[in-house]
């Protein structure tokens, strides 16, 4: 008998998927829910009630989350003072996604406006940079 | 006359894109492509020769960078000792993908092996301290089969 094929790379998986480690990343899923209609897809406990991991999705793309375990060297954009990486998120109304962050929870730290062309991409893309409750940079 | 209409969401692009601030985006630029067979889509020049935007494709995803702005607060992971955000690669074959990585001159922190949770899986450095995991999927498990798995492997 032979073995069900395993696909290497799991449907609705692409080829690159960040992973945001969060201080309180229960809470984080909560806020990314509320201020990105993220959905829960899994989440692994870990040890003194932390989440090892847990698997969102927001709009066509996996998002991954683990709690601060500073024992692994595993530390927040809060405990870290800044985040090196600042996530873009797409969506087709800007200001109502950005709107709904806000009252989720989101510090605007870039006022939203068109970036016409200017960085190369040729759609109408606006950006706002947003900071989560948990400290994190977003591009919307 | 009408305007073209313009797409909300660009072609090909994905609802979320990485966005790495990187101390010299042009050299992450060439080791992207040597270690991940990145693409260069486009690149935007700033202020005294820096970057302020690339675009580039791995695999079916989009991935920006930046340089280091500081004066917009702007700081890759040598700036700030440490990232708190891992780029998860999905390849096709992990172990190919892992010594053409190194090779390039990214620092393995957790060497290649068979995960709990049914991947073949590393966790990598890259020479401007971002923080990469490169995985193929082995085995497909269930949360409750995950669960167990990791509750062995950590006994």
């Amino acid at each position: 008998m032979t073995q069900p094929a395993v696909k290497p790379i799991p449907d609705g998986m692409h080829s690159l998927t960040p992973l945001l480690t969060c201080a309180g990343a229960a809470d984080a899923i909560e806020f990314y829910t509320k201020a990105f209609n993220a959905v829960e897809v899994s989440r692994l406990p870990g040890p003194k009630g932390k989440l090892m991991h847990a698997m969102l999705r927001i709009g066509d793309s996996a998002l991954m989350l683990t709690d601060e375990f500073p024992e692994w060297g595993g530390f927040g954009p809060k405990s870290l003072k800044g985040s090196p990486v600042t996530v873009h998120l797409y969506v087709e109304n800007a200001d109502a996604a950005v709107e709904q962050a806000v009252a989720a929870g989101a510090r605007i730290t870039c006022p939203c406006r068109t970036c016409s062309g200017a960085t190369g991409m040729p759609s109408w893309k606006i950006r706002s940079g947003t900071a989560g409750p948990s400290g994190r940079t977003c591009a919307i | 006359m009408t305007q073209p209409t313009v797409k909300p969401v660009s072609d090909g692009m994905q609802s979320r894109t990485p966005l790495l601030i990187c101390a010299g985006a042009a050299d992450a630029i060439k080791f992207y492509i040597r270690a991940f067979n990145a693409v260069e889509l486009s690149r935007v020049p700033g202020p005294r020769g820096k970057l302020m935007l690339a675009m580039l494709w791995i695999g079916n995803s989009a991935l920006m960078l930046t340089d280091e702005f500081p004066e917009w607060g702007g700081f890759g992971p040598k700036s700030l000792k440490g990232s708190p955000v891992t780029v998860n690669l999905y390849v096709e074959n992990a172990d190919a993908a892992v010594e053409q990585a190194v090779a390039a001159g990214a620092k393995i922190t957790v060497p290649l092996a068979d995960m709990f949770w049914g991947d073949r899986h590393a966790r990598l450095e890259d020479p401007f301290g971002h923080r990469w995991s490169v995985a193929t999927h082995k085995r497909d498990s269930s949360p409750a089969e995950i669960r167990e798995a990791m509750g062995k492997a950590s006994r």
